[in-house]
């Protein structure tokens, strides 16, 4: 760090740097640590993501797929930095072939209404398409530039020019990048210097691809063009109607809590690993299909029935379908191929994501379960919990004799001496907690090895750290919910996805309010989602240096 | 279809083989340019993860003649055919290994971030990772995350060899976004290049074939694209002028060079939907069975093979002299019967740890890993030398390279690397032998086997242990700098260097010498700066290795 203290240093200068002239223009992202109230420097022409791009195509053009794969898969996947050459070749392969699909479907009313060899036709093609692809009205130049495709020599048809037109739209840099140009300042509130303030068409672009993933619809594009989303108020308003469109914000919560979890993570476990059929004559492999899809529906399920953090790792709720049934101890008779919701009962205690199919069985080895995987996914991932370095000078670890439980064959493994106590005797308890759900993810009282379960343990990671008696997988949840590190990380998360960049010093401070209105309680998701658009930084950007 | 190995396809001469692609999407056009009457030349390199069991994998023989007996027995046994187009570089070491001691600089041999993170990051940039890290058992999050402060050699070799400047890198799981612990591609400092799948990249071979019909300039379709990419860079314009960081001006300046990129590809003559076809180069992965890397393609195909017929028929369309083939990491090779995550494996663990009892059948189970990445490689080799060029095969115009992440994975030691190269780059390298580079250790051909089977197996210790490096060969055994070797492929490929002798487009000199930060993996100990002196001790390639 630089030894700025916070309040002080505006734009995360903190004194470093030629370039701090008034409050518009300032050096890096300030580094990662504690907040500092300020708007981060951003890049003016973020490009969109792939799941962005794959939504834009799906709500613009109604392309759903192409090749018969998602149209992401088709894209070479995110990066940040210049246009590759490989990427750039892509992504025009990619848009000839989006309107070679469209102009020759039912979607062509998507793009174009009128006969394109009709006067006028592609004049106003170019601006009402051009308006909703940009996310903002076209200059005559830029109409002209369009209009150069009928003009060529040898010229093409009008269903040629037409089709040619939306994928010169395709690959146009304003429209694959989303552009912030506007250069009027405002006074920030937070730092009592000036930044710039985004347009009204900007700032509609951010809220819809903040909250959809996606372009603004006609109701947010009215509203931009009518001036109506100048304050916070203005914003919030328009945010929650947005957020109660369950079929566009529902897929964005449920990819956030994907990326929250590690799902998007490679070196992950999840989804990697089959079971053995010998040891376990239940295993249906059929189940694994359904694994991602219930979890996705649970975090969004979740949301939209007014939940917060908490309901996350305690919800009882379920979706089930005849693959995954016995898992849940259902009759798969009742189910058919489709998830359906289903509130667990309390007979086999269901606290939360952490106690569904897909992560009980991901997090777990081929014959056994595996308390350490499980342990360690919860102590890395959600409460940051460093077990510290380990004694150096290992002595040969040895581990022999018979053993009745999956449990204590991992205690005598890894708690027994140095350098494997100082992890495991912070790992191992979070796991052990859930060793009433087998390898599949189903309730067992009876180890493999064939002892009775014991899942009874005490940790001192949870909550405010005193040492924790734990008898039942609900309480390890609820001693998940009330730790501050996870709901700071569970903060921390959703500013980064929702902002699009790295933990640093200036969304600190956003994540600090946040975080102090998840420890207050009641506070829903969609709230937290609403409360994203509040910060400054949302309305005012920062440029960097020239 | 063991045929298709064995058929020898007559690739005609590159002159006047100026063929008009179809005015796709592409922008670039074909124009002739004076390179063409050049033999062409390409570099592909195959890397795995993980290590593998030295004891089998290297061959008796320390320095020699490479013979088909030689590798009779071994891991490399797929690879008894080629036995007399094969080189094997010994005694080489990559850089900035990881260590229990390596806490700063003077201490160990490199950086104490991780013994995976590091490795990758600093394998083909020989550049030191950041931020730095000098706590080796720590798990603090940033040290996991470090990346090379410079670019990777595809990269490098790219920027001087490829079209588009950029190499053909491939991630032959189809894994599209690595982290920093595994990814070994990086453009520029801490800029991780993201791979192409197989779709992607067979799509833009087949942009090249060969059309039957001559094509007419005065079509729609080119004049379209020309009015396409003319809107494109409008747009581009427009927006460079507006207020605008630096920063973001140099992105639109890089969009806008690609835009205005006319120069392109000199596809071969044979290079066609016939050749593909005769490859097996497509873009129809498997589905079903086994796991990403071992599902069938077809009777004799699996994913892994497909891949590798991609990067043959880019070598031989001349798309892209610089190809890469990236093995992933933690990988369940179910397919082969193994239901653990290959990293774990190469502990000899059931878990990521460095210490612990022996799961049982890891051992046996890296050979089986080891055997399948030799037929993989072999298969690759196979191809390239089915295809005659000039007055031999494109293998003999191709450096074809395996490379591992390290010697041993339980030791996760650098030195006594495995490198096995197919071909002999146009001449430039000798073939058909072993090579000791490292004869001042002293070392002996049974030294040099390393000690991969000390641990876990039948007679030895039934505890890992990855701490002491046990199961590495011996330090100071195998440590001459693989920076000579890239040297010599870039040399062997052509490529210009600056007055210091590090790689440069524009020359002037016409030999790369100096590759990298350092060539003493001591010098990354504490990062970059840390240790005074960090710098190429030992310039040149390898004079051992030219014919």
């Amino acid at each position: 760090m630089n030894g700025a203290t916070a309040g002080s240093g505006p734009n995360g200068t903190a004194g470093s740097g030629p370039t701090a002239t008034g409050g518009t223009t300032g050096e890096m992202l300030p580094p990662d640590g504690p907040c500092m109230p300020g708007i981060p420097v951003t890049t003016q022409i973020p490009r969109l993501l792939n799941r962005q791009y794959e939504n834009v195509v799906r709500d613009l053009l109604g392309v759903t797929s192409l090749d018969g794969a998602p149209v992401s898969s088709a894209l070479i996947g995110d990066f940040t930095g210049p246009m590759t050459a490989p990427a750039w070749r892509i992504y025009q392969d990619v848009a000839a072939k989006i309107a070679a699909q469209v102009m020759s479907g039912t979607n062509k009313a998507r793009f174009i209404t009128c006969d394109p060899a009709a006067a006028g036709c592609l004049n106003t093609t170019i601006q009402t398409f051009g308006r909703k692809a940009f996310r903002r009205a076209l200059s005559p130049e830029e109409v002209a530039s369009f209009e150069t495709l009928s003009k060529t020599t040898p010229a093409g048809t009008p269903a040629e020019v037409a089709e040619a037109t939306l994928n010169a739209f395709l690959v146009s840099p304003s429209f694959l990048l989303i552009p912030e140009l506007n250069v009027e300042t405002e006074l920030s509130a937070t730092t009592q210097t000036a930044a710039i303030k985004l347009s009204q068409q900007e700032v509609a672009t951010r809220l819809s691809f903040l909250l959809w993933g996606s372009v603004p619809d006609d109701a947010l594009n009215a509203a931009a063009d009518a001036m109506q989303l100048q304050t916070k108020e203005q914003i919030l308003a328009e945010a929650q109607r947005m957020i109660q469109v369950r079929e566009k914000t529902g897929p964005l919560v449920s990819a956030f809590h994907d990326e929250w979890a590690q799902m998007n993570n490679s070196g992950s476990h999840w989804f990697k690993i089959d079971h053995d059929p010998v040891k376990f004559p239940s295993y249906n492999v059929a189940a694994k299909a359904s694994y991602q899809k219930e979890l996705d529906a649970f975090f969004e399920e979740v949301a939209y029935t007014n939940g917060s953090f908490q309901d996350l790792l305690l919800s009882n709720v379920a979706f089930v379908n005849k693959d995954n049934a016995a898992i849940y101890g259902l009759d798969p008779a009742q189910y058919t191929a489709d998830l359906q919701k289903v509130t667990l009962d309390a007979a086999q205690p269901r606290p939360g994501f952490l106690t569904r199919a897909g992560f009980l069985s991901s997090f777990s080895s081929y014959d056994s379960t595996s308390p350490i995987l499980r342990g360690a996914f919860i102590a890395a991932w959600l409460l940051n919990a460093n077990p510290g370095a380990p004694v150096e000078g290992a002595k040969d670890a040895k581990v022999e004799g018979t053993f009745a439980t999956q449990r204590a064959y991992v205690e005598a493994l890894t708690e027994k001496m140095q350098p494997c106590q100082g992890c495991h005797t912070v790992v191992n308890p979070l796991g052990f907690a859930l060793e009433n759900y087998d390898a599949l993810g189903k309730w067992q009282t009876t180890d493999l090895r064939g002892g009775a379960i014991d899942a009874t343990t005490t940790t001192t990671s949870l909550g405010d750290g005193t040492a924790k008696q734990l008898t039942s997988p609900v309480q390890l949840m609820q001693g998940i919910a009330d730790t501050p590190k996870a709901k700071e990380l569970y903060a921390r998360a959703w500013v980064s996805y929702a902002f699009g960049r790295n933990p640093n010093a200036n969304d600190q401070c956003v994540v600090d309010q946040l975080q102090t209105k998840l420890t207050a309680g009641g506070y829903s998701i969609l709230t937290l989602l609403g409360d994203l658009t509040q910060a400054d930084s949302f309305r005012l950007r920062v440029r960097g240096a020239q | 279809m063991t045929t298709q190995f064995n058929r020898r396809i007559l690739l005609r001469g590159l002159g006047g083989a100026v063929v008009a692609a179809p005015f796709l999407s592409s922008i670039w056009e074909r124009t002739a340019k004076a390179q063409a009457a050049t033999v062409p030349k390409r570099t592909i390199v195959m890397f795995t993860h993980y290590g593998c069991i030295t004891n089998k994998w290297f061959p008796a023989k320390l320095d020699g003649e490479l013979t088909a007996a030689d590798l009779m027995g071994t891991s490399l046994e797929p690879l008894t055919p080629f036995a007399k187009k094969l080189l094997m570089p010994r005694g080489i070491r990559t850089m900035n290994e990881w260590t229990a001691n390596n806490t700063g600089a003077g201490h160990g041999r490199g950086q104490g971030n991780d013994s995976h993170t590091q490795i990758a990051g600093s394998i083909f940039t020989c550049q030191p990772v950041t931020p730095n890290s000098d706590k080796p058992f720590d798990f603090g999050d940033p040290k996991f995350k470090a990346m090379p402060v410079g670019p990777s050699l595809d990269h490098v070799m790219a920027k001087q060899l490829s079209p588009q400047g950029t190499p053909l890198f491939m991630n032959v799981a189809g894994q599209s976004k690595e982290g920093a612990q595994s990814a070994i591609s990086y453009s520029a400092a801490e800029t991780i290049f993201t791979a192409q799948n197989a779709t992607q990249a067979f799509s833009g071979l087949t942009n090249l074939f060969k059309s039957s019909t001559p094509m007419n300039a005065d079509t729609w379709a080119i004049s379209k694209g020309k009015a396409i990419t003319d809107i494109v860079k409008g747009d581009l314009s427009r927006l460079m002028s507006k207020d605008m960081s630096r920063a973001d001006k140099d992105k639109l300046a890089a969009w806008m060079e690609l835009a205005n990129q006319v120069g392109g590809v000199i596809a071969s003559a044979q290079c066609s939907q016939e050749l593909a076809m005769t490859l097996g180069a497509n873009n129809k992965l498997g589905t079903s069975g086994g796991d990403a890397l071992t599902r069938k393609v077809n009777d004799t195909m699996d994913n892994a093979d497909l891949y590798s017929a991609i990067a043959a028929l880019t070598a031989a369309c001349n798309a892209n002299p610089v190809i890469f083939l990236k093995y992933p990491n933690n990988h369940t090779f179910s397919g082969l019967g193994i239901n653990a995550d290959s990293h774990n494996q190469s502990h000899r663990l059931d878990n990521a740890g460095m210490q612990g009892p022996c799961v049982a059948g890891a051992v046996q189970n890296l050979l089986k890993i080891d055997a399948y990445y030799a037929k993989k490689f072999a298969n690759l080799v196979a191809l390239l030398e089915g295809m005659a060029e000039g007055s031999g095969t494109v293998l003999d115009n191709t450096v074809a390279v395996w490379m591992n992440e390290m010697s041993d994975g339980n030791a996760h030691n650098l030195n006594n690397a495995p490198i096995i190269q197919a071909g002999g780059g146009g001449g430039y390298f000798k073939t058909g032998r072993i090579i000791n580079l490292d004869t001042a250790s002293g070392a002996t051909a049974q030294q040099m086997l390393g000690r991969s089977l000390s641990q876990c197996v039948d007679g030895t210790p039934q505890t890992s242990d990855g701490v002491s490096q046990g199961t590495g060969t011996e330090a100071k055994y195998g440590n001459m700098p693989v920076n000579k070797y890239f040297c010599n492929i870039m040399n062997a490929m052509g490529m210009k260097a600056d007055a210091m002798g590090y790689p440069a487009k524009d020359g002037p000199a016409s030999e790369v010498t100096h590759y990298g930060y350092s060539d003493k993996t001591e010098d990354f100990a504490g990062g970059k700066g840390a240790v005074a002196g960090a710098t190429i001790h030992n310039p040149g390639g390898f004079t051992e290795l030219k014919a």
